[in-house]
């Protein structure tokens, strides 16, 4: 190496350690601020520690990269020590061997020899360096060794696994999948859930309709004074049908526990006989577990209804806004508007198009429409306009309570959300 | 050069210099900042421009500067009738041995130290043929063209009070001169030691320190001082700065200049920094070094506009500023 770049590089390297070594510590005081918030905020203690080294290592790369260089530390040399610019003429002399050259270059060094590169930097390691860890270390364990709350939960999960608790009792088993309403992850799914538990209870409901259907027909069937169903069941044409829905109504009810002892009856009616006793109690049986179904079903449907309302409620919340802002009445809060979820066998497949969704509805009722396109007339003022957004609320409200209530063929259900989700284009494209 | 040799060399420039200031330093008194300008222009092969009031010491510097240096001395004095050839010089008829023949006779400006006093007395066309000869250092006569000797330094003094009668130095040949130094009335302590000098008796007796063939190679050791590329980039920068178009120059500058600093500006603090340098034994060129040459190097080559002359702006003023708008690193 050049005599003169030797001289110079113990200068030069001390420069360098300070750069890097202040880099360092920027980074890690910035680290510390930005990263740590990963840490104290969301418990994520991995983000905060790593975060701070990363930053630590990008801010000495960077102390590295803006730390001047051989030309410039002799600039820094002659400012600090007032020497004049005699090491920067020596370093652009430092190839050149003419006499004067080489006599300048002796000059500078000479005046360099009496300064030591610790007498140029003092310190390598800034004074406040040391706080900056400590701090961090400090701040850190406080919040290691004070409690922390945790993050606040989803609300929305939190209703789900709600509804899951309650639906868990009262919904047979055999229809009520638990483990897919707990993997909804936001009220649109869990509703979707829901609607399709309803449904299907509706559809295939535990022998409700065959139990009246088996209690009507043995009450019909059986023939006044008959002293055993086997007589009754020896008529052609009853019989077989009376059989068929024994055995129908056996089938349903061999899904059921609780009606096990029910079914040997009904095999008993069937290989054996029975006497009128035994038949009249039978259908009372059947009559009261008949009851028990439909309270079951009765039950099992208002509880889904109930958490469905529930978990709506939930999912409105964060959307209140753009809810009360439509609302017709100042101060009533709209608790109608619910989602309806399609019926889906699987929930990753999106909504169909038409029917009504959770978004869909607040996106159409998150608008402020204040189209009069209808004259209403109003008990106290005849003449007044009432606001169309109040017309197509009532009637939705009303549409989706008889969704909730009545036995609905799904494909209705579909129709009735593509006509509402129309009338709110229209009213879009209406607005003044 | 061995290096031993140049060492000695520029050792004693160092002593040579301090001499010569010292040997000057005997007769004028208070005059130290002038009497080293002059000291550096003398040897960066600069002319200078003195500007005083009568009787401040102008003629006796440069005479006590001739003492001082044993080099041959011929004033000049600047009358609106003087002529070009009365200082270059003249072609004579001759008659030797029968026979008749013209013979150039030599000007006063054949000399090494040449003090042209009052030179805006001239008549231009007298100040052309002693600016030609400062830059050229020759004299055409005819088809012939004399050398003038080195060392060649020329003093020019002008009186900044006489405005009548006088012909102000275009500021094309004002930018030949290497410097202008303002030479001030002496204070209270000066003038004091002046009366005590020149009032009395004693007359401090001047010695030669210096020869002709010795001021020319401490002059050639001057060029071969390096400047660093950050030094050299400096001086550019100020001389840019003078411009009023120059992005860098100041808003003074750019009000009252109409013209900036020509290369030779440039040229010149280089040049002197340089004797600066060596004079301090330094073997480099320093920012302070160029600092100290901008004033007197750059004052008299900034042309005023209409608005600078008209609110009397002070050209030390506008060098001040350039000097504050432009930083050496």
């Amino acid at each position: 190496m050049n005599p003169f770049i030797s001289a110079v590089m113990p200068f030069v390297r001390r420069r360098r350690v300070r750069d890097v070594t202040w880099g360092v510590c920027i980074g890690a005081a910035i680290g510390a601020g930005v990263f740590g918030a990963f840490w104290w905020g969301g418990g994520l203690v991995g983000w905060g520690l790593g975060g701070a080294f990363v930053s630590a290592v990008v801010g000495g790369i960077v102390g590295r990269r803006v730390s001047p260089g051989v030309a410039e530390v002799c600039s820094l040399l002659d400012a600090d020590f007032g020497l004049k610019e005699r090491l920067r003429t020596a370093y652009e002399l430092k190839e050149e061997t003419s006499p004067l050259a080489t006599l300048q270059r002796r000059d500078a060094l000479h005046h360099l020899a009496t300064k030591t590169p610790q007498e140029w930097i003092p310190r390598r390691f800034p004074r406040w360096g040391w706080g900056v860890p400590m701090l961090y270390g400090v701040v850190s364990l406080l919040f290691l060794l004070l409690p922390r709350g945790t993050a606040a939960p989803d609300p929305e999960r939190v209703a789900v696994r709600r509804a899951v608790e309650a639906l868990r009792p009262k919904v047979p088993q055999e229809f009520f999948r638990a483990e897919e309403l707990e993997r909804a992850r936001n009220a649109r799914e869990a509703l979707a859930v829901l609607a399709d538990l309803e449904a299907r209870l509706k559809a295939t409901s535990p022998a409700a309709d065959a139990l009246a259907t088996a209690r009507e027909t043995l009450q019909s069937g059986v023939p006044r004074g008959t002293s055993s169903l086997a007589e009754a069941l020896d008529a052609a044409r009853l019989s077989d049908a009376l059989r068929e829905e024994l055995r129908t109504l056996r089938e349903r009810l061999s899904r059921q526990e609780s009606a096990a002892s029910l079914r040997e009856a009904l095999e008993r009616i069937e290989t054996q006989g029975v006497s009128a006793e035994t038949l009249k109690r039978l259908v009372a049986a059947l009559r009261e577990l008949e009851k028990r179904s439909d309270a079951e079903l009765l039950n099992a449907l208002e509880e889904i209804r109930a958490q469905k309302k529930a978990i709506a409620a939930v999912a409105l919340e964060s959307r209140r806004g753009s809810i009360a802002r439509l609302d017709a009445t100042p101060g009533r809060e709209s608790e109608d508007v619910e989602a309806k979820g399609s019926r889906l066998p699987s929930f990753s497949r999106p909504p169909e198009a038409g029917v009504l969704t959770l978004e869909g509805l607040l996106d159409a009722l998150g608008r402020e429409v204040r189209v009069y396109s209808e004259k209403k007339v109003s008990p106290s003022n005849p003449e007044r306009l009432v606001p169309f957004q109040e017309v197509v609320l009532a009637s939705r409200q009303e549409a989706e309570r008889f969704l909730h209530e009545e036995t609905l063929p799904l494909a209705y259900r579909g129709r009735i959300a593509a006509y509402f989700s129309a009338l709110s284009d229209v009213s879009r494209r209406e607005r003044p | 050069m061995s290096e031993e040799l140049l060492e000695k060399e520029v050792r004693a420039f160092q002593e040579r210099f301090r001499a010569v200031r010292e040997e000057v330093g005997k007769v004028i008194v208070g005059l130290d900042e002038v009497v080293e300008g002059v000291l550096i222009a003398l040897f960066a092969e600069g002319h200078v421009l003195l500007e005083g009031v009568p009787g401040v010491g102008k003629t006796t510097l440069v005479r006590t500067l001739a003492a001082a240096l044993r080099l041959s001395f011929k004033r000049i004095q600047f009358t609106p009738d003087l002529m070009p050839s009365d200082i270059t010089g003249t072609r004579l008829l001759i008659e030797a041995d029968g026979r008749r023949r013209f013979e150039f006779q030599k000007g006063p400006l054949f000399a090494n130290l040449v003090l042209a006093d009052e030179i805006n007395r001239a008549s231009p066309r007298t100040q052309s043929a002693l600016l030609e000869a400062m830059q050229e250092r020759s004299v055409s006569e005819g088809t012939t063209t004399h050398v003038l000797e080195r060392p060649f330094l020329v003093l020019a003094t002008q009186n900044p009070l006489e405005m009548e009668g006088t012909y102000p130095l275009p500021e094309a040949q004002l930018d030949r001169f290497f410097v202008k130094l303002l030479v001030p009335p002496p204070d209270a302590d000066a003038l004091t030691m002046i009366l005590r000098r020149t009032a009395t008796d004693e007359t401090p007796e001047v010695t030669a320190v210096l020869d002709a063939p010795t001021l020319v190679a401490m002059q050639s050791l001057v060029r071969q001082v390096p400047v660093a590329s950050s030094v050299r980039s400096y001086i550019v920068r100020l001389t840019l700065a003078t411009h009023p178009r120059s992005e860098s120059a100041p808003e003074s500058i750019r009000r009252y200049v109409a013209y900036g600093a020509s290369p030779r500006a440039a040229q010149a603090m280089e040049l002197g920094a340089k004797v600066r340098a060596l004079a301090a034994g330094r073997l480099n060129v320093a920012f302070e070094d160029v600092t100290a040459m901008a004033l007197p190097v750059l004052r008299h080559r900034l042309l005023l506009n209409f608005e600078g002359v008209a609110d009397r702006i002070p050209n030390d003023q506008l060098v001040g500023d350039v000097l504050k708008a432009v930083s050496p690193s």
